[in-house]
């Protein structure tokens, strides 16, 4: 169907459908999964998802996203949720809410999200349940941060899991490796007095894969023809506008620390003074990439396996790409599962 | 200060700019022009940038002294409208105020006042919305729009590539003109620049006049809904947050004046010149920019038209416009990654985006000091506040770790010496 063509009457057919399934969708909502805040500290806030089938699994999973983006990645909608499957797999599931950080969160650091708020929600969750050690899974920059936090403490983390997580920047092939690597990050910072907006990553996001837009709005008046694919559609957009903006200095480190001087890969990374060594990360650890990553190639995430002395370590590789493996027909039918199988023979 | 030293000093600093700007011109001249047609656009843009700049700087003293007598008495008078119409409105103001009925004066203009702030704030934010986002690379601009517009532009040429498809003479990269191609890859990257260079300073020119006019409005409207009530008061703090705010004003109506000044009022029109220069500086790269994107598209074109001229021969049959469409995302967009991977690419991109930043930082400082004292809090401000928040944070949790560490110690010391006590009292039984 094409837009400059005379309209036909199939064309006129399909503008019809998309617009009266439009206008019969009020709003669209994501990240419905029932849960609680059990927990918060400024705009930080744990939650703990509510399952009225007791946990299979002793040992619960804390999730710590990424600053980037949200993590209602993770419960986009009640068929497309990781943490849905997580929970009905056995596992009792906690995840960390960053929040939206502002003017007030303009000199966090890097030291003040792992040390301080991570920290502090693996204690409050040790603690509710009366252990010494839970489990931690990392997703993406969130996943660089748990390697961080579980090479600082290792006595709090029962079982580390990362995704699609980064740990050698050195990589050519992953063009946010080679832009980050030449971003004149002070001035950029200094520039946003402070707070990076969200608009702005997410154009760098968007040229990642410069023809993707289009190819989605050429697509579009197809979907739309089914409310349900265009309710999926919506939810997925106001989740790709909702990007957060980014702590500058949180931001600027990671940017120096990780992409420019590839830091934890070396074994030179220090977090507040405290030498930040992988060999200490000695637990059960699963490792889990995405082969059509374009954003975290796998190049950068399975050299983890090496960097550390976990014993009992597995490398699981997800057929998709970044976002597949939390939406994907398969992170549904295969991952949750998979990671429950894993944890549970590790308990 | 005597005259003679005065038009000195002023020559001198003109003479100073006027070299720092055409320096400043030649050196960013000098890049890549790849033919005429572009070279006699930066040469038509230099040309009206020095016009304005001639304007703008009169570089003899002949002319300063045709042209300040006249800003300082338009100045003067302006000044003299103002405090004769704030007399006249105070006066009328306080005779229709009846005795024992300040409290519901009080009340009326502090509503007036309220609103007035929200205004301010909206018509702020409206401002820095309209005049500063479309210039930036990280606007959000709609993808639905680019991407109707870039599906309409290039249907305009597919009478045009049907024939090429079947075979027909032309130069295919450069049957559409390097302008379409810019609008049109502007479009498929989301990317837009003001069309030409000698636009770019336009914009410029008509950005900062439009801010000038703004502040005026502004003011004005402030002095005359919000000021005048409160003064009548003896609110004096309001009166002098208006008096600062004009004072500003006049700097920047006055740079030959406050080049000569230090301290805060040379620092706006340092500021304001320098987003200017910034401003200017980031349509250059954005130039480049649209540049290397339109390269990417011109390559792709001819890809595409083999690829279908192929299939056309052994078919003779015409693909759709879709077709057409889908396979030319496919090629552009690999000539596009092939661009994003290179480092040249990598540092222009920077570049683009650290002179995006560097206008909204300097407009965002001249702002704060233009509404110096004005009562509400400034970004600048909440900054420390930011700052001495999270030092507090940091500051407990190092506290809460040390009474931690305390506590486990204290408690091993306690079970230790529990046992022990426990162990010699076991072996006295014995």
């Amino acid at each position: 169907m094409s837009q400059t063509q005379a309209p036909t009457a199939e064309y006129m057919n399909t503008m019809r459908t998309w617009f009266q399934n439009l206008s019969e969708i009020d709003h669209v909502e994501i990240a419905t999964a029932p849960r609680e805040t059990v927990w918060e500290d400024g705009k930080v806030k744990l939650y703990h998802f509510l399952s009225e089938k007791k946990s299979t699994i002793k040992h619960p999973v804390v999730i710590s996203y990424a600053l980037v983006n949200r993590w209602e990645m993770m419960d986009l909608q009640p068929d497309r949720s990781l943490i849905r499957k997580m929970i009905s797999e056995g596992m009792d599931v906690y995840v960390i809410d960053w929040g939206y950080a502002g003017i007030a969160e303009r000199y966090k650091t890097m030291g003040d999200y792992i040390n301080g708020n991570l920290n502090d929600a693996m204690d409050f969750v040790r603690e509710r349940h009366g252990l010494d050690k839970v489990n931690l899974l990392g997703v993406c920059q969130g996943g660089t941060f748990s390697v961080i936090y579980t090479a600082l403490y290792p006595e709090k983390v029962k079982n580390l899991i990362t995704m699609v997580t980064p740990v050698d920047f050195s990589l050519d092939e992953g063009l946010l490796f080679r832009w980050s690597r030449n971003v004149d990050v002070d001035s950029l910072v200094d520039g946003f007095n402070g707070v990076v907006p969200g608009e702005f990553l997410n154009y760098a996001f968007d040229l990642l894969k410069p023809m993707a837009k289009m190819r989605k709005y050429t697509n579009l008046p197809k979907l739309a023809q089914n409310k349900a694919r265009l309710e999926n559609f919506l939810r997925m957009e106001k989740w790709v506008h909702d990007g957060p903006a980014q702590a500058g200095e949180a931001y600027r480190q990671f940017i120096k620390d990780m992409y420019k001087e590839n830091k934890l890969y070396k074994g030179t990374y220090e977090l507040e003074g405290e030498k930040v060594d992988l060999k200490k990360i000695d637990m059960p650890m699963l490792t889990i990439y995405a082969r059509g990553d374009h954003l975290v190639p796998p190049k950068c995430t399975i050299p983890l396996n090496d960097l550390v002395s976990s014993k009992d370590k597995e490398l699981y590789e997800f057929p998709g790409g970044h976002i597949g493996v939390f939406v994907g027909s398969r992170s549904q039918k295969e991952l949750a599962p998979s990671i429950a199988k894993w944890l549970k023979q590790r308990d | 200060m005597a005259n003679t030293e005065f038009f000195d000093l002023f020559v001198e600093t003109q003479k100073k700019m006027r070299e720092a700007w055409d320096g400043y011109v030649q050196n960013v001249q000098a890049p890549k022009m790849p033919n005429g047609e572009f070279r006699e656009l930066w040469e038509t843009w230099y040309k009206k940038q020095q016009e304005l700049f001639n304007d703008y700087t009169p570089a003899t003293p002949t002319e300063v002294a045709t042209k300040l007598p006249d800003l300082y008495r338009s100045m003067l008078e302006a000044q003299m409208a103002f405090i004769k119409g704030w007399g006249d409105a105070s006066r009328s103001y306080l005779e229709s105020l009846p005795v024992g009925d300040n409290q519901e004066k009080w009340t009326e203009f502090q509503k007036t006042q309220t609103e007035l702030m929200e205004t301010w704030t909206q018509q702020t934010n409206k401002l820095l919305m309209e005049q500063m986002k479309p210039f930036m690379p990280f606007a959000s601009i709609s993808g639905m729009e680019n991407y109707s517009t870039a599906y309409r532009e290039m249907f305009g040429y597919w009478d045009k590539i049907q024939e090429l498809i079947k075979g027909g003479e032309g130069n295919i990269p450069n049957f559409m003109s390097p302008k379409s191609w810019t609008e049109l890859m502007g479009n498929f990257t989301s990317f837009k620049m003001p069309e030409a260079m000698h636009q770019a300073a336009e914009n410029a020119k008509t950005l900062f006049s439009n801010y000038n006019q703004w502040l005026l409005d502004q003011s004005t409207q402030f002095s005359e809904q919000g000021i005048r009530p409160f003064s009548v008061a003896g609110l004096d703090p309001w009166m002098n947050m208006f008096k600062d705010v004009q004072a500003r004003l006049d700097k920047v109506y006055m740079p030959f004046n406050h080049m000569l000044n230090s301290g805060k009022q040379s620092e706006m029109i340092s500021l304001l010149r320098e987003a200017q220069q910034e401003y200017l500086n980031y349509a250059i790269k954005g130039t480049e920019f649209q540049l290397a994107l339109m390269e990417a598209g011109r390559k792709a074109m001819p890809e595409v038209i083999e690829k279908f001229q192929e299939e056309y021969k052994n078919t003779q049959e015409m693909p759709n416009y879709e077709a057409f469409f889908q396979s030319f995302l496919d090629i552009v967009e690999k000539h596009l990654v092939e661009l994003f991977e290179t480092e040249e690419y990598a540092k222009l991109q920077n570049d683009l985006a650290i002179a995006g930043v560097g206008v909204k930082k300097r407009m965002d400082r001249f702002m704060e000091l233009a509404f110096e004292g004005a009562p509400f809090t400034m970004k600048s401000e909440s900054e420390e506040l930011a700052k001495e928040l999270q030092s507090l944070r940091r500051k407990i949790r190092d506290l809460e770790k040390r009474l931690g560490e305390s506590q486990a110690a204290a408690t091993t010391t306690k079970r230790s010496s529990s046992k022990a006590k426990t162990a010699s009292t076991a072996k006295e039984k014995a």
